[in-house]
């Protein structure tokens, strides 16, 4: 029987693998536009292309203008809004599967008597960061993204709200941004080098991209960005509290600074993107507003907490066409990424409840990722990852530096329609820590946008 | 003291009855076909007729091509066929549930006290067709038998035509539905909102023994025509988003029906069902939480059988739809020692039951129905919450009156008589309207 249903589930697998083949975009935007998805995005879902990354920064108000997308507009106050309120889903199924796979203490996912659990077991991810998205055109120059996602049973709220207007080649805009879950420059990161969480080669970001690994493009943020893109230029400036919490943070003006350059050299059919960021400053916001788990807690009291973040990095991103097969290489380094908490122990409930995502106090690393699109609906990827934690462990006080690593992945990305996607991804991990075995990881995820 | 346990088990049973449940009539549908409600539904929504499962076989994909709101945005070099909007429907339901059961030396409360239920089991629908050959419905709903704000659940489907059906694969989780609502279209209770009456578990034998409700995960493979249906899959009777470690040990289902269209107006159903095996995940992972720190695995045994028919079709100008069900076997037997917290629909159980259904609707928007169900708990242990842990009989009436096609009132009334336990007789009274937009 235990034969039966293995040859069901490897049946059933093979089927869906030779069904699927493109997926994670905002269908909103394609019925705003009228336009296919692969009008914004280069290869699959997950990656914008030129034109993508111009309609993310008109703050997402191109439109036809036609039919159901007509426009509403003002007599004496301007207005522009469409007579449709565009929606969309992204719906994620995952299967994750590691051999080895070990905890922040070092430890295999295993039972007290040896048995696997987890993903060493064989774990399925239904509905796991799927989204709802109210997105698009909001008025002349105005236009957003709302998204509403689950997490452990709690409704998440994020979203973005970005004023743009033309300035010769290119827009000069404003963005008000708060995110569980992208980072701090995801109010208006367009490239596909995983400063933006949404925006990568793979699925398994944290062990395929540097700024996801160290921590530094994913997580909650709560802040403002003005940004000027033109022809072959991006620049943005801003400040973000790492927070997320729509009751209130408590900031009064400490936010934390950052700025992100990049440039592009077209050559040929091809495009090279130069970029670099950084951040640096201190937020000081009560720890209540940073982790509501601690309003109840009876063993931390309600108190001021600095945060404190000093890093920089830098990117690179090649796309285009080589040998008639589409192309995108990014490297992404981050020499430094450094938190520091005025006072560790006020973000956690003793003994040991962990709010939120930890996030390691001091990570470096480096990445390069290449995917290869042989067909327009299929194609390779391959990265490699280099992580160095540093720690100390704020969080969880007992968990040492196995974020240490060096890791290889192949991937493979099939579109089965433009907004449907079958992504497997196989990684090879050699943590760096004596004592601890190298494992391996195979992530299978089927993400359908409609 | 154990009487006063067993009517206080008697109890939080009789309030799952009120736990919501997934509409399966979604105006978003209308919206992508152009078709009114009744081109789905017979008799009242949620009931599906013979152009119902046709629609669901196809994956939801079927659209009105002469309406430009719901024209296609097709692909280029890769194929997409995306509706130009996003369908999305609203169900709302409310309730007032009246039972009689005694919990002697206490003040009546609950369903007791006679229960008003707003909101409760309504949530937002999305969906329809995806893409070519691709569809799928999600909903968004509260959860109030847990801490959660928000559930998500639902399915995508491929499907293609086939001979004169379609063929597919639907992949699936939900809270509520049960094992073989991947894909299951007729209206015999095996699918949790296709049923003939609101308080199923006083009228439907497979919501009654739990096999055709309660949260499930899996994949499905089925072909349907206008006269056969078969399917199987394998699911994890679980539902959890941050994740199900239950590796490769799934419990495969089957089910097999077949449908003969008699003169223009009636169809006869008769059907099988079945599951049967072993599933293997960490007690975490199946109460609802994923954290591995001092997890340990539970073995999940599931097995169970039945039949199932259906008639519908008119005499004279008055329609009528009659359905059978029969569980001859559902067991459900877990590895943790008594007394440990699991999801409820994974305590264990052992039970069978027949019921037998039926509805006429004398006017069109007028239905006068009455069931009888006959229910057999062969478990020794009392601490069940998902299903009864005592024998009943149950004889139901109702009324239904459909004002519009989206708005349905039900009345329905069930008088229980429990056997051989010191439980007196008792009854159960609903008072309902849905109303789907």
């Amino acid at each position: 029987m235990k034969h039966i249903r293995s040859s069901f589930l490897l049946s059933g697998f093979m089927l869906l693998v030779t069904i699927i083949e493109s997926a994670q975009a905002v269908p909103a935007f394609a019925r705003q536009t009228q336009l296919e998805c692969m009008a914004c995005h280069a290869q699959n879902q997950t990656k914008l292309n030129s034109f993508g990354r111009d309609f993310a920064r008109s703050a997402y108000t191109m439109s036809t203008e036609s039919g159901a997308q007509s426009l509403i507009d003002g007599e004496k106050l301007g207005l522009g809004i469409p007579m449709v309120l565009n929606m969309s889903m992204m719906l994620k199924g995952r299967y994750d599967k590691s051999s080895g796979a070990i905890n922040g203490k070092g430890l295999v996912l295993e039972t007290t008597t040896g048995e696997s659990i987890d993903s060493n077991r064989g774990i399925y991810e239904m509905f796991k960061t799927s989204t709802l998205n109210i997105a698009g055109r909001m008025s002349n120059n105005v236009g957003g993204i709302i998204e509403f996602r689950e997490k452990e049973g709690k409704a998440i709220l994020g979203g973005k709200v970005a004023v743009a207007f033309e300035t010769g080649d290119g827009y000069t805009g404003f963005v008000v941004n708060s995110t569980n879950n992208y980072g701090p420059f995801s109010g208006i990161e367009s490239y596909n080098t995983g400063l933006n969480k949404t925006l990568r080669q793979f699925e398994n970001h944290k062990l395929t991209n540097a700024i996801q690994a160290s921590d530094l493009g994913s997580g909650p943020a709560t802040g403002v960005q003005l940004y000027y893109s033109g022809h072959n230029f991006f620049a943005t400036l801003g400040a973000y509290v790492p927070a997320h919490n729509s009751d209130g943070i408590d900031i009064g003006g400490s936010m934390i600074p950052f700025a992100r350059l990049a440039y592009e050299i077209p050559m040929n059919e091809m495009t090279l993107i130069i970029g670099a960021f950084g951040m640096n400053g201190t937020a000081k916001a009560s720890n209540t507003s940073y982790y509501t788990g601690l309003i109840d807690s009876v063993n931390t009291p309600q108190a001021l907490v600095g945060v404190t973040k000093e890093s920089y990095g830098f990117d690179l991103q090649l796309e285009g066409t080589l040998q008639e097969m589409s192309t995108i290489l990014t490297i992404a380094i981050v020499p430094q990424n450094r938190t520091t908490l005025s006072d560790p122990s006020l973000m956690v409930d003793e003994p040991a409840k962990i709010y939120g995502e930890p996030e390691d106090a001091e990570m470096q690393s480096y990445s390069i990722d290449l995917s290869l699109s042989p067909r327009p609906n299929w194609g390779v990827k391959m990265a490699f990852l280099s992580v160095n934690d540093t720690g100390p462990h704020y969080y969880l006080l007992d968990k040492i530096d196995v974020k240490d690593k060096d890791v290889v992945t192949l991937g493979f990305d099939y579109s089965f329609r433009q907004n449907i996607k079958l992504t497997m991804e196989y990684s090879m991990v050699e943590p760096k820590k004596d004592g601890i075995k190298n494992f391996t990881d195979l992530l299978s995820a089927l993400t359908i946008s409609f | 003291m154990k009487t006063f346990t067993k009517k206080l088990l008697l109890l939080s049973g009789a309030l799952l009855l009120v736990l919501p449940e997934a509409a399966n009539a979604l105006p978003g549908f209308a919206r992508q076909t152009g078709e009114s409600c009744t081109s789905c539904h017979t008799q009242n929504m949620p009931k599906l007729n013979t152009h119902g499962r046709h629609f669901a076989l196809s994956g939801y994909t079927l659209y009105d091509a002469k309406n430009e709101n719901q024209s296609l945005i097709e692909g280029s070099e890769v194929a997409l066929g995306l509706p130009a909007v996003l369908n999305v429907s609203a169900v709302l339901k409310a309730r007032y549930v009246k039972s009689t059961q005694d919990t002697n030396n206490t003040e009546a409360v609950g369903t007791e006290r006679g229960e008003i239920q707003v909101l409760e089991g309504s949530g937002l629908f999305f969906g329809g067709r995806v893409a070519n050959n691709v569809g799928s419905i999600v909903s968004l709903t509260g959860d109030p038998s847990s801490d959660n704000d928000v559930v998500f659940g639902g399915k995508a489907i491929l499907a293609y035509e086939l001979f004169n059906g379609y063929s597919g694969l639907s992949l699936y989780s939900t809270k509520i539905n049960g094992t073989f609502s991947g894909m299951e279209n007729f209206n015999t209770g095996l699918n949790a909102p296709l049923k003939q009456f609101e308080n199923a578990n006083s009228t439907n034998a497979a919501q009654a023994t739990g096999i055709g409700r309660g949260p499930a995960t899996g994949l499905q493979a089925y072909y349907g025509d206008d006269h056969f249906f078969a399917t199987f899959g394998a699911m994890i009777p679980s539902q959890n988003s941050e994740g199900l470690d239950a590796g490769s040990s799934v419990i495969p289902f089957a089910r097999f029906a077949y449908n003969q269209p008699i003169a223009k107006t009636w169809n006869i159903m008769l059907g099988a069902y079945w599951l049967s095996g072993d599933m293997k995940a960490s007690d975490q992972a199946l109460n609802g939480e994923l954290i591995t720190t001092g997890a340990t695995l539970t073995n999940i045994h599931k097995e169970g059988y039945g039949i199932d028919f259906e008639a519908s079709g008119n005499i004279g100008s008055v329609s009528t739809m009659t359905t059978i069900n029969v569980t001859l076997k559902n067991i459900v037997e877990n590895s943790l020692p008594i007394g440990s917290t699991i999801s409820p629909n994974l305590e264990a159980t052992d039970n069978q039951a027949a019921s037998i259904e039926f509805q006429v609707n004398p006017i069109t928007p007028l239905g006068v129905k009455i069931a009888y169900l006959t229910y057999n708990n062969n478990a020794t242990q009392v601490n069940n919450s998902f299903v009864n842990w005592y024998d009943y009989n149950a004889p139901s009436l109702g009324l239904t009156y459909t004002p519009r096609q989206n708005i349905v009132l039900n009345m329905q009334y069930s008088y229980i008589t429990p056997s051989g336990i010191i439980l007196d007789n008792y009854s159960e009274f609903y008072l309902s309207a849905a109303i789907a937009f």
